[in-house]
C-alpha cells in the first residue's frame, strides 16, 4: 500500500519529530502537580513557568494568576448579586 | 511496577497511586510528546500539553475504563488539547513578553527552528503546519503515528470516509510542498484502502 511518496512523508515526519525529546523534568514536575492538585487543572500557561531558570518570570507568572484568582472571585460575586 | 499493563496502572491511578502515574508516563510521554510537536510545531506548547494530557490522566482517571486500551485515549485527548492550543493561538496574538523574549535572541522556540538541520525536516514541518488543522492531526496520526484508518475514525470520532478525505487532501497539499510531484509511481487511492 505504501509507495515512494508515503514513505518520504513518513520518514521526514518520524526524522524531524524523532530529534525533539520531551523535556528531563517532565516526570518529577507532573508527580508534583499531581500530588498537590487542586480541584481543577490550572491553565496550561502557569505550568510553563515552573521550572524556567528565570525565577523572577516565575514569580511573576504565579503573582499574576493569584492576583486574577482573587480579582476574579468578587467580581463573578457581583455579577451574580446584579 | 513497571512491567504491569496499562491497564493494571490505570486501576492503580484510580486508586490513588502517584507512582504508577510515572511509570505511564515514562512509557508513553514520547508518543503524546511528539504528537503534540507535530501537530503545533512548537516544543514549549509540546511540553505543556504533555503535563496537561498526564494531569488529565491523573484528575479524570476514574473516568477511564481499565478493560480498554489506553493508548487511543492519549491520542484522543492529545489531539483534543493540540487542536485547541492551535486555534487560541490562532485567535490571539502571540503574548508580548514571548515577543521580546524572541526579538533579543532568547527566544526558546522561534518558528521552525533553525536547529533543523535536514532540509526534508525543514521541509515537512513547514508543510504539516501549513494544513488546515483537521487535515494536519489526520495527517500526524497516519504518518507519525502508524495508525489505521479506522483507529483514527474512533480516536476523532468521524466517520472513515471523512479520515479518508482528509488523509487525501492532506497528502496531496504535502506533496506539492515537499517537491514530490514528478514521483513515478501512481497516487495511493485511500478509497480502495
Amino acid at each position: 500500500m505504501s509507495n515512494l511518496v508515503d514513505a518520504t512523508i513518513r520518514q521526514a515526519l518520524k526524522g524531524w519529530v524523532g530529534q525533539h525529546e520531551p523535556p528531563a523534568t517532565g516526570r518529577a514536575r507532573l508527580l508534583l502537580l499531581a500530588a498537590t492538585s487542586t480541584p481543577r487543572v490550572a491553565h496550561i500557561s502557569s505550568f510553563r513557568r515552573f521550572d524556567q531558570p528565570a525565577p523572577s518570570r516565575g514569580a511573576a507568572s504565579l503573582a499574576t494568576s493569584m492576583v486574577a484568582e482573587v480579582v476574579q472571585s468578587p467580581l463573578l460575586w457581583m455579577f451574580q448579586v446584579a | 511496577m513497571l512491567h504491569q499493563t496499562d491497564q493494571a496502572l490505570v486501576i492503580q491511578i484510580q486508586q490513588g497511586n502517584l507512582e504508577a502515574l510515572g511509570v505511564l508516563y515514562d512509557r508513553h510521554r514520547r508518543l503524546v510528546y511528539r504528537t503534540a510537536l507535530a501537530i503545533t510545531s512548537d516544543t514549549e506548547a509540546a511540553a505543556d500539553l504533555l503535563q496537561d494530557v498526564f494531569l488529565r490522566l491523573h484528575r479524570f482517571a476514574h473516568n477511564i475504563d481499565p478493560c480498554r486500551p489506553l493508548e487511543p485515549w492519549l491520542y484522543r485527548m492529545t489531539t483534543n488539547l493540540s487542536y485547541d492550543w492551535v486555534k487560541r493561538r490562532k485567535r490571539w496574538p502571540r503574548p508580548l513578553e514571548d515577543l521580546a523574549d524572541w526579538l533579543i535572541g532568547t527566544g526558546k522556540n522561534p518558528p521552525y527552528e533553525s536547529v533543523e538541520s535536514n532540509d526534508e525536516w525543514v521541509q515537512v514541518q513547514r508543510a504539516v503546519a501549513a494544513l488546515p488543522l483537521p487535515q494536519r492531526v489526520v495527517v500526524v496520526l497516519y504518518y507519525l503515528n502508524d495508525l489505521a484508518l479506522q483507529e483514527i475514525s474512533e480516536i476523532l470520532e468521524v466517520p472513515i470516509g471523512t479520515v479518508k478525505s482528509r488523509l487525501y487532501y492532506g497528502r496531496l497539499a504535502l506533496k506539492r510542498s515537499m517537491g514530490l510531484e514528478q514521483d513515478m509511481v501512481p497516487d495511493l487511492n485511500f478509497e480502495q484502502s
